[in-house]
């Protein structure tokens, strides 16, 4: 057994390292930031186009439609990199689920009509699932889709459409199938964001994560914007669940935060001593190193075994609620060590690590709900993963 | 990376699988810990027999010549059946013999621990020492060519059935590793009763004669060369407490699908389904930065950051997992007609050989303040 990256992915993880230390500047960071409410701003655009230039923000893609061929250990080191330097993320919605959706499940036409607008970036994606009435029960959904000659008529509502306001377009779930058809009577549709008939108001969260609710009112889109077949949007939804959760369960959010919060207890006096020479700060920095490790070691398994072709379900939802869990830890216990200074947000030129330990404490909640809350992830562990009975 | 075995170690690992699960049934291992020797003989035989002794005893010693992962494969099927501890102190001893012994004494020990016909252990430990050497009260001096061995140990492994036992007795600044019989004048066993009823010893030296022969190596050795077979066995034991950890889940997982109340199986309770995925988690964690710990070491015999995680790590999950295993068993597990409780005695004896938590804590601090010294300060855009 071997617990080491190779010399080639290591050569890899440099690359993609380099890359981020030089472009991943603090005037990208404040843009960022400035513009997390708004449309992307020109810094974020530039970066995307050149990681785009590298075929980045298509390692989910078969070869042959132009993605990288790139094993899931390396995807992994990439997606860690970029998560550890707080850089935009590059494998969005459009690229990692939209796309692989449309190669996997979707209609000839399907593609030709999508396809190549999202490879020249011109169109970006939300995801339109949740509702106030259908969050972690998503499979009772109520958007309605009906068709009429050869339009599809939407009406319905959807909450949490996070990139709602900065996005082109919706990929959403609607009810195809009568009332009570749950999971066996949803579609996939794409929804312009600027179809007559869809309006967004903004929702504001405590992690600073603008998100929206989505209005739609007898909005008409052309016949062949249904993907793929005609009530199999379940099978397609849930198709992009595993990858989705391995990336949530990348413990680099939260060692990032650990590390940020190492370089400032070392550089920081306080009542005449270093903090790090304190013996309850260092107590608690070996702790969370410690369950670090552990939770790499999660994610790393899970990509050997994506690579291996083994079946992974419990796995990744082992490391999302493992990994997602620590996002709290790490940055309750940095604040901690930071003292008053722990409350200082990314306004003040003077914040701890530029705010984002102080921010990540407010933004995990969000990941422990997000993407399938914890308790079904751990009924999954359970299920999945020990063969305990369902209901 | 490959975090999954070789061909050639899953096959090992059937075959340990197969080996304990036939040869070491639990009712079996009850009566072995209860019983006034603490031995089985035969069990004994025949975990030589099928070749655990040998595996990483040169092949010119009539061994297999392996790895330590090979011996952890074996640690952590041993771990699931609650393996009586001698073939862990008699690996021990392997170990010091194998860094430390002189051809001649290699020829002697080696191959006798091969047949089966050596059991011995370690005594390492003393009362008001544990993780500072520099501190052993157990001295060995030299006078008329012969050594003069006085002081006393604790917590030595089985020395009651060993034929020898490798004793660490320090010299100076240095120590000297000396093979000892307990019928050597001089020589004082005391039985300590333990939590994991595993033959454990206060073992007192009086002015025990010692020839040069007898000392290991047949020389004084330093700290770092004693604290490598010591590493080594940690890990070991991590991976067998894994091992344990896992055996622990899996016998709760049948329990909770057997046992139903309110006309169900508790298994179909989500309290009981997250306190299981809570476990699980700990025993997959404790399992793979286990093995991480024993891979390391096999590059760099001085791998203590990833052997004090691993140790941490797995000390208070096992523990966690048979905690909490009571509470999902109910009264059921904890009556003595139940074997669960043996699991639990073994978590927490295990906890607490080689290393608690704040001990391994303590190491992982000392890495992270290297590890400040060392980097170039970043940038964090302030």
């Amino acid at each position: 057994m071997d617990f080491n990256l190779t010399e080639a992915q290591l050569e890899w993880q440099k690359e993609v390292r380099t890359f981020l230390n030089e472009h991943v500047t603090p005037q990208l960071l404040e843009e960022l930031r400035e513009h997390e409410d708004k449309k992307m701003g020109p810094k974020e655009i530039e970066f995307k186009k050149m990681c785009a230039d590298r075929k980045w923000n298509k390692i989910n893609w078969p070869v042959e439609e132009g993605g990288l061929n790139l094993s899931e250990m390396e995807k992994f080191i990439l997606n860690e990199e970029f998560l550890y330097a707080l850089a935009p993320q590059v494998n969005d919605t459009a690229s990692s689920i939209v796309a692989p959706s449309l190669f996997k499940f979707g209609t000839e036409e399907n593609k030709e009509l999508f396809l190549p607008p999202i490879l020249n970036s011109e169109m970006s994606f939300a995801l339109g699932y949740s509702e106030p009435e259908a969050g972690t029960d998503l499979a009772s959904l109520k958007t309605k889709a009906v068709l009429d000659g050869d339009e599809w008529v939407i009406n319905g509502q959807k909450t949490w459409n996070t990139f709602g306001h900065r996005v082109t377009h919706q990929w959403l779930a609607a009810r195809t199938g009568d009332e009570s058809s749950r999971y066996k009577g949803i579609s996939m549709f794409i929804v312009p964001n600027d179809t007559p008939g869809l309006t967004m108001t903004r929702q504001d969260t405590w992690g600073d994560h603008t998100t929206n609710e989505v209005f739609l009112e007898n909005v008409r889109i052309p016949q062949n914007y249904l993907i793929g077949e005609l009530n199999g949007g379940w099978r397609v939804l849930t198709s992009a669940l595993d990858f989705e959760r391995v990336m949530m369960g990348e413990v680099a959010v939260p060692r990032r935060a650990y590390d940020d919060t190492v370089t400032f207890a070392a550089q920081t006096e306080l009542d005449g001593e270093l903090l790090i020479d304190r013996p309850d700060v260092i107590a608690k920095l070996a702790e969370l190193e410690i369950e670090l490790e552990i939770g790499q070691l999660f994610g790393y398994q899970a990509a050997t075994k994506l690579d291996e072709g083994v079946d992974l379900s419990e796995d990744a939802s082992m490391m999302k609620v493992y990994a997602t869990e620590l996002y709290t830890k790490v940055s309750d216990i940095g604040t901690q060590i930071m003292e008053g200074h722990g409350q200082l947000n990314w306004r003040n030129t003077d914040a701890p690590a530029g705010g984002t330990v102080e921010h990540l404490y407010r933004l995990a909640p969000f990941h422990r709900f997000g993407g399938g809350t914890n308790e079904v992830q751990r009924n999954i562990v359970a299920q999945r993963g020990l063969g305990l009975p369902r209901k | 990376m490959k975090m999954t075995f070789t061909d050639e170690q899953q096959m090992l690992h059937q075959a340990a699988k197969r080996f304990f699960e036939r040869n070491a049934p639990i009712d079996m291992i009850r009566r072995v810990q209860e019983s006034e020797l603490g031995h089985s003989e035969s069990l004994w035989r025949q975990v030589t027999e099928a070749g655990w002794n040998a595996i990483i005893i040169p092949e010119r010693f009539g061994g297999a010549d392996g790895e330590i992962t090979d011996l952890a494969i074996i640690f952590e099927e041993a771990g699931k059946v609650l393996l009586p501890t001698s073939f862990y102190s008699t690996t021990y001893a392997t170990l010091v013999l194998n860094q430390l012994g002189t051809d001649r004494q290699q020829e002697q020990y080696l191959s006798k621990i091969v047949n089966g016909d050596y059991l011995s252990t370690v005594a390492y430990e003393e009362k008001h020492v544990l993780t500072k050497p520099a501190l052993f009260t157990t001295t060995a001096e030299e006078v008329n060519n012969k050594w003069i061995i006085n002081g006393e140990k604790r917590f030595v492994q089985n020395a009651h059935i060993s034929d020898e036992m490798l004793v660490v007795a320090r010299v100076g600044e240095y120590f000297g590793v000396f093979a000892i019989s307990k019928d050597q004048e001089g020589v004082y066993i005391q039985e300590q009763h333990t939590i994991g009823r595993d033959n454990q010893a206060i073992v007192r030296f009086e002015k025990v004669l010692v020839d040069p022969t007898q000392l290991i190596g047949e020389r004084l050795i330093s700290a770092e060369e004693l604290e490598q077979s010591r590493l080594i066995m940690t890990a070991l034991q991590s991976v067998e407490m894994s091992g344990g950890a896992m055996k622990v889940i899996q016998m709760t997982v049948d329990y909770v699908k057997e046992r139903r109340q309110f006309g169900v199986p508790i298994g179909t309770f989500q309290a009981v389904q997250h306190h299981l995925s809570n476990l699980y988690t700990k025993a997959v964690g404790s399992r793979l930065s286990s093995y991480k710990a024993i891979s390391a070491l096999q590059k760099n015999p001085q791998a203590k950051r990833e052997v004090s995680i691993a140790k941490a790590y797995t000390n208070e999950s096992y523990k966690d997992i048979t905690v909490m295993a009571h509470q999902l068993w109910g009264g059921m597990g904890y009556s003595t007609e139940a074997d669960l409780f043996l699991w639990s005695n073994r978590a927490k004896t295990a906890e607490l050989t080689y290393g608690t938590t704040a001990y391994h804590r303590k190491v992982v601090e000392q890495i992270i303040r290297e590890g400040i010294k060392k980097r170039v300060p970043k940038e964090i855009f302030i």
